[in-house]
């Protein structure tokens, strides 16, 4: 969670080599060099894909992210020649606050999931702690009797 | 008694011995090596005094010490790497106004090294010397640092509009500091509460040994202390179990 989400890193990383006089291909290339997970992985068999001349749409379609899909057919013009700045600077708006509503969402959910260790195990162990010496001098002292 | 004071003296050896190692010269000062060594002497001196007739339990102790003193640097490491990206930043700002007073690129990498200290400069030195080599291959460690040191190669490279693109990087590097502060935020509620819970069970366990025994409640001692492992488990694999759906 402490990371940029994966296609909003690579599209900062593309406009970034834009804005620097580099290709494209640069910054995807940069993209991939830095980061690790499936989307990375993904994406170096869709730059192969693109670089054989061997149709990318399977590949696109098995992504189930959006936004990911997106993303790569704006790249995919950019490779072929297209300029894409003024896209890549709207599609990073859109970005940003998809980011941050699924930031927010998991925020909203972890005080709940929170609860789950802490009542049924944490709150458990200290009562266990505290009061097990108690009730074992009391059995000691009724067995006794 | 003899026992004891052999257990003393070996203690305090290994641990002059843990802090000559590379890893504690290159996160910590002399002066605050000193300062973690005279801490030991002070906790072993006091558990002498107390425990100097049960050998065994000072062993435990010291051993526990001893532990504690060898796994430190690795979490002092992960505390320097979580701020970096802010000193990555820092370290940027100082570039970038040291070229706009006309210096070149390198010669102001190498003036602002040199004004930083400790840890980061050090990681810092090794990334300038890559840098002159243009050494793409090597890896720095530290995953940022080596990112920084693949982007000053770059702008290295290029020769013209070095400043521009510096501030292009910083402005890049800027957004995912925000990002990574607001998703932070985010992540310290549960670190809070891993940490008070935790202070909570240790004062209570404390409480137990000290009034009803250590030895006489084990059992009791062992099943909470494996249910509060558990629980803490959990509750960090809950922390890191998001993933992005974007």
């Amino acid at each position: 969670m402490e990371t940029l989400a994966p296609p909003l890193e690579l599209l900062l990383q593309v406009k970034k080599s834009i804005e620097q006089g580099l290709p494209i291909k640069k910054g995807i290339q940069k993209y991939l060099e830095l980061s690790k997970g499936s989307f990375p992985a993904d994406l170096m068999r869709w730059l192969s894909l693109l670089q054989q001349g061997q149709s990318t749409e399977s590949l696109k379609n098995s992504i189930p992210s959006l936004h990911r899909r997106i993303l790569l057919n704006v790249l995919e013009r950019g490779l072929c020649g297209e300029a894409i700045y003024q896209h890549l600077c709207q599609l990073e708006v859109e970005f940003l606050e998809a980011s941050t509503g699924e930031i927010d969402k998991y925020i909203g959910r972890l005080p709940f999931l929170m609860l789950i260790p802490m009542l049924l195990i944490q709150f458990p162990a200290l009562l266990f702690l505290l009061f097990g010496p108690l009730l074992q001098n009391l059995f000691h002292s009724f067995a006794r009797q | 008694m003899y026992i004891s004071i052999l257990i003393f003296c070996g203690g305090f050896w290994f641990v002059v011995r843990i802090l000559e190692e590379n890893k504690y010269q290159n996160l910590f000062s002399r002066q605050q090596r000193n300062l973690f060594l005279f801490f030991f002497l002070f906790l072993e001196v006091i558990m002498f005094m107390k425990m100097s007739q049960n050998s065994f339990l000072l062993w435990i102790f010291v051993c526990l010490l001893l532990y504690f003193f060898k796994k430190a640097p690795l979490f002092v490491e992960k505390y320097y790497i979580r701020n970096l990206h802010q000193l990555i930043l820092m370290f940027i700002d100082e570039v970038v106004l040291q070229m706009q007073s006309g210096k070149s690129l390198r010669s102001s990498l190498l003036s602002v090294i040199k004004k930083q200290q400790g840890w980061f400069r050090d990681q810092l030195l090794e990334m300038h010397n890559q840098i002159l080599s243009v050494d793409r291959v090597s890896v720095v460690s530290i995953a940022q640092i080596h990112a920084l040191k693949i982007e000053l190669i770059e702008i290295d490279q290029q020769n013209n509009k070095c400043i521009e693109n510096l501030k292009i990087y910083r402005r890049f590097l800027k957004m995912k500091e925000d990002f990574r502060r607001k998703a932070y935020q985010a992540s310290a509620q549960t670190t809070a509460q891993m940490l008070i819970t935790s202070l909570i069970y240790l004062g209570l366990l404390f409480f137990v040994i000290t009034q009803f025994g250590f030895l006489k409640n084990i059992k009791i001692i062992s099943i909470s202390f494996v249910l509060m492992a558990f629980s803490m488990g959990l509750t960090l694999y809950i922390r890191k179990s998001f993933k992005w759906k974007l």
